[in-house]
């Protein structure tokens, strides 16, 4: 009742609060119309229709699939299949579409429902399997383009050109695109939809899912359908990526993936879900589709542009939480108080005694004797253990299996430590990368800085060291220097500004690929120090000094992320930001720290990568990052955080690296490996589940 | 109340965003405008910037353009799409509008441009692309991929003597070029029995991914249990992968076919020769021609100027300059003339052993070394 007074007779702070309240949605609308009159400026003659009418066109595929994730990210999940279910959508319709309208008809209700399975097969693993999103997504993107690829391996296949003109062609010629219509018609279903009963259960559960179900809100179901929903959303937007390019291609929706998630978070829907909603992101897709119009009006050098684009991506995501209550307006509050408290003296510091009392702090850390746990030692530890094993179990399970099958299938070399030599080898990569990436999901964030921060370690210390051993010794150190700086930045940015770590780190992605380019002209000359490829081909015992150095690396490892009080920080922060603050936990200083360590595991395994390959190259770090993302999550880590333990990681790398000579090995058809690798993924966390109520 | 208050909101932005757009839009089409000193415009619309073919080609077709038969008459802007094929499409309509009298491109993909290359051509602007799109109106230069899979494998299994086992490294799986080399391979191998295919890799077009890929191979099987191999890139990393595992000298490196790789070209010459990294291995090395994509600045001017070319698509196969150890020559100066003298290596230290080596053609003649290098012409 008093709430309804006050929207009466308050107006203006009511629309000061609404604003407010939808800071993201308008940062949104603004941005788009900023970019809009800017670009109208710059041209000759006023925008014409054509233009509006290709912009919606083009735009569609990109805003539908954003729509989708945007349910997702409610939901507060993440779906990585996203775009490899619009090309699946596209390539079928490619292939099947006939000439007769129904058949083209029934090809659009088969997109929609090709794209619902793949929501319902995601949310069947995350709502009743009770898996994480990001690894369940993870497998069915390789799924599904493994499928993509078998379906269609060369790029073809046609749609009718009126099939097309439906979708992109004018409701009124000149006057009013198809496009637009469509893409209106989208956002009045999500409108209908958000004032459903479901609509409030779907913020009701991302906000916080106790809550809503306490409240009495199904939220197994409420996932399901919601992930089913926004898989028919992808499959709108395959739909009209297939009347819009006519044709099909396998490839084609998967490098959607980066925009579409940048279109959502640019929209102002918050990762973690309950806030945000499809509108803002519709305008951001806009947005983002300009940049390129941008770019080029600007005549922007090619080479500046993966700097500039990832520049507009902070800067607008900077724009949208920005505020009074930001993280950044947080640390200058304190800053201030601090200051206050410097001037007259009131800090802790100058308290007296303080440290005395401090010092009377120490607890007495006397074991307690144990009075409860029988048998043997070794049954006393793996009772007191057992949940952590059981979390790493599968992987180790796993790639006993798959050595089993690469001895029974292909044989030969398999069983000497030649095999294990490779095996070792290939995984030092993924045990390296593993440490930085598993550090940073422990904490709940995820680093996606990794392919072009190796990179340019790779590329800086080939050309300093150009095949001398003499310049490696100031120049690893110093590409080191490089990734804890990499990761400063990251950090900075997630801490000083609050913004979702998959944001920044794209945006350093980018900036480091930018930076590797100007560095090297884009052609990396030099190469490896002979020290670093020594380590690959000398044999100790038959296995190169790079495989025992595994044995180093994960010692090192589980020392720093289960035995140092720096990995009890992380685990704390991963499972409660809050708790760990209001406990004591410097949750910035942690993070700084947990992202630097990423960074330096990037360099490292940049290093690595040079002494291996023997030159570098600007490319050699992308196919290390998802499988990486794998590794640290098929070895039993949360992805949202504060469970896993790096053994478990360690035999998640082994499993996927076995599973890489499997398949490389025998004579698996090329499309199939993505399936075999996102099936086994899948297989593997499957047993990792949560039982409910645990 | 609640939702009925944030409606307004919603509402309100929408119709911000379309009076937006529906004050400044809704104009007359106007003409493409050519650039003020009467020169050509011309844009290229390359893929990814992250690799160092590509940027190779980038600078090869800058080079073109600063020739002296070009240089006053085009005017050449490049614009990257990287590996986004709706990016790519926003990117070409922008440069219709921007007023390019040609677009040359790098496809992302050959099918998903075709509207807007569609809608390029029915505005007047010559559109000449690499390796192929769909779209008629489109001039096409490209090698023919199946053409050159079988010419590659054909010749490894000649040296071979029609007998043994192959292992196959492919390029981008789902790329048309990929499919169509891989086809080739395929085709060529069903004709001899005695061939057996043991393995077939995904390389990527990448050597750090080639090399990655045989040493999942190599964990379950040996040097000794190959005999040729072919592939789209990867001779250089295989080649010297036999090195670093010892099977080198104690055997022949094993006939390797593929990609231009300047160091795989070292790799050809004698051992005797004290060039580093010279192997004296039997090796095809042909490259699916980096100079296409200066050759397409060519065809657009001369489109422009009203000389159609005599066919459509221009396959070039025919111009790909193979070498192999029997005809691989140090280049001294690296110049363009010097190439056409026959030369067709640079000597180790002056480019990475990646580098592709085939911006030179008869059908490129003013390209040298430089040009690839630092997209400046030698003259």
């Amino acid at each position: 009742m008093i709430s309804l007074s006050e929207t009466l007779h308050l107006p203006r702070s009511d629309w000061v609060r609404q604003i407010g309240r939808r800071r993201g949605l308008v940062v949104a609308v603004l941005s788009f119309v900023a970019m809009f009159v800017f670009l109208d400026t710059l041209n000759e003659g006023p925008v014409s229709y054509f233009e509006i009418s290709f912009l919606t066109a083009n735009t569609g595929p990109l805003i539908l699939a954003a729509m989708g994730q945007t349910i997702v990210f409610l939901l507060g999940g993440f779906d990585l299949s996203a775009g490899a279910a619009l090309s699946l959508v596209n390539v079928v319709m490619a292939s099947y579409t006939g000439d007769s309208p129904g058949s083209q008809i029934g090809m659009v209700f088969a997109g929609l429902g090709i794209g619902a399975c793949v929501g319902a097969f995601n949310g069947f693993f995350i709502a009743f399997m009770r898996l994480q999103p990001v690894v369940v997504t993870l497998a069915s993107m390789f799924i599904i383009l493994g499928l993509n690829l078998l379906i269609m391996p060369d790029p073809g296949g046609y749609v009718p050109a009126g099939f097309s003109s439906f979708f992109i062609g004018d409701v009124i010629p000149g006057g009013f695109p198809a496009a637009l219509l469509f893409i209106l018609l989208a956002l009045g279903v999500w409108l209908l939809i958000k004032r459903t009963r479901f609509g409030t259960a779907l913020y009701a559960v991302g906000s916080n899912e106790d809550a809503a179900f306490s409240n009495g809100i199904p939220a197994d179901w409420t996932k399901f359908y919601g992930y089913t929903l926004s898989g028919v959303f992808y499959g709108a937007g395959g739909v009209f990526l297939t009347a819009q390019t006519g044709s099909g291609d396998a490839l084609v929706g998967k490098d959607m993936l980066l925009l579409i998630f940048a279109a959502t978070i640019l929209g102002g829907t918050r990762i973690g879900g309950g806030s945000g909603g499809c509108l803002g992101t519709a305008f951001a897709a806009f947005t983002l589709t300009l940049i390129v119009n941008v770019l080029l009006v600007l005549d922007v050098n090619s080479s500046y542009s993966p700097i500039v684009e990832s520049i507009v991506l902070i800067l607008a995501v900077i724009g949208a939480t920005v505020g009074r209550d930001s993280a950044f307006a947080e640390y200058i509050r304190v800053a201030r108080l601090k200051l206050t408290g410097l001037s007259n003296r009131s800090l802790p510091v100058f308290m007296p005694g303080a440290r005395e009392h401090r010092a009377k702090l120490q607890p007495d850390w006397a074991l307690r004797p144990n009075d409860e746990l029988k048998g043997s030692a070794l049954r006393q530890w793996t009772t007191i253990n057992w949940e952590t094993l059981r979390l790493m179990l599968p992987a180790w399970v796993l790639f006993v299996v798959v050595y089993i099958l690469v001895l029974a299938v292909i044989g030969g070399e398999s069983w000497s430590p030649h095999y294990f030599n490779a095996l070792l080898t290939l995984a030092l990569f993924y045990t390296v990368l593993a440490l930085g990436q598993g550090a940073v999901v422990l904490t709940g964030g995820l680093d996606l800085s990794v392919p072009h921060t190796l990179a340019f370690s790779g590329v800086v210390l080939a050309a300093v060291a150009n095949g001398a051993d003499g310049p490696a010794y100031w120049a690893i150190p110093m590409v080191l220097g490089f990734g804890l700086v990499v990761g400063l930045v990251n950090g900075l940015g997630i801490v000083l500004f609050g913004m979702p770590s998959i944001v920044v780190t794209l945006a350093t992605n980018g900036i480091m690929q930018g930076l590797a380019l100007l560095y090297t002209g884009g052609i990396p000359t030099g190469k490896s120090p002979p020290a670093l490829q020594w380590l690959f081909n000398e044999r100790w015992l038959g296995f190169a000094p790079v495989t025992w150095s595994i044995i180093l690396i994960a010692i090192v490892s589980v020392v720093v992320l289960h035995r140092t009080s720096f990995g009890r920080r992380i685990f704390a922060v991963g499972n409660s930001q809050r708790v760990a603050k209001l406990s004591g936990t410097r949750v910035d200083m942690t993070l700084l720290a947990v992202y630097m360590l990423s960074g330096f595991c990037s360099a490292l395994a940049g290093v690595l990568m040079t002494g291996f390959s023997g030159i570098s190259f600007l490319s050699m770090g992308l196919p290390l990052l998802l499988p990486t993302i794998a590794v640290v999550l098929v070895g039993g880590t949360l992805a949202t955080g504060g469970r896993g333990h790096y053994m478990g990681m360690l035999g998640g790398a082994l499993l996927l690296t076995a599973l890489g000579t499997l398949v490389t090995g025998s004579q698996v058809p090329i499309a199939v490996r993505d399936i075999v690798f996102g099936v086994v993924i899948l297989g593997a966390v499957l047993t990792l589940r949560e039982r409910r109520g645990s | 109340m609640r939702a009925r208050k944030l409606g307004w909101l919603k509402g309100l932005a929408l119709g911000v965003g379309l009076t937006a757009a529906a004050t400044l839009g809704f104009g007359a089409d106007d003409a493409a405008a050519k650039t003020k000193d009467g020169k050509y415009l011309i844009y290229y619309s390359m893929s990814y910037v992250g690799n160092a073919w590509q940027t190779e080609a980038k600078n090869a077709v800058t080079a073109m353009s600063k020739t002296a038969a070009y240089k006053d008459r085009v005017e050449l802007r490049t614009q990257a799409a990287g590996a986004n094929a709706q990016k790519q499409i926003q990117q070409m309509n922008a440069m219709i509008q921007a007023g390019a009298d040609a677009i040359l491109a790098f496809p992302i993909s050959p099918t998903a441009l075709n509207g807007v290359i569609k809608n390029a051509c029915e505005k007047g602007v010559v559109v000449v692309v690499i390796n192929g799109v769909t779209e008629p109106c489109a001039y096409v230069v490209k090698v023919d991929g199946v053409k050159l899979g079988a010419q590659r494998t054909e010749w490894v299994i000649d040296k071979i003597g029609g007998k043994g086992n192959i292992v196959a490294i492919t390029g981008v799986p789902g790329v048309s070029y990929n499919e169509e080399h891989h086809q080739g391979f395929k085709e060529t191998v069903a004709k001899h029995p005695d061939i057996k295919v043991i393995g077939e890799l995904v390389g990527m077009w990448d050597q750090s991914q080639a090399r990655i890929k045989l040493k999942e191979f190599l964990a379950t099987h040996k040097w000794e249990d190959i005999d040729g191999i072919v592939t789209q890139t990867g001779c250089y990393t295989v080649s010297l992968m036999q090195v670093e595992d010892g099977y080198y000298p104690k055997n022949p490196i094993i006939p390797c076919s593929g990609e231009s790789s300047n160091g795989g070209r070292l790799q050809m010459l004698p051992p005797d020769s004290k060039i580093e990294g010279a192997l004296g291995r039997e090796g095809l090395s042909s490259g699916s021609g980096l100079w296409g994509v200066a050759y397409l600045l060519k065809v657009a001017v001369d489109v422009l100027d009203g000389k159609k070319p005599a066919s459509n698509p221009i396959f070039y196969n025919d111009a790909i300059v193979h070498v192999n150890k029997d005809n691989v020559k140090l280049c001294d100066s690296g110049s363009a003339a010097d190439f056409a003298g026959g030369c067709n290596t640079i000597p180790p230290g002056i480019v990475p052993p990646d580098y592709a080596i085939d911006f030179w053609s008869p059908n490129t003649p003013e390209l040298g070394f430089s040009s690839a290098l630092l997209g400046e012409p030698d003259y």
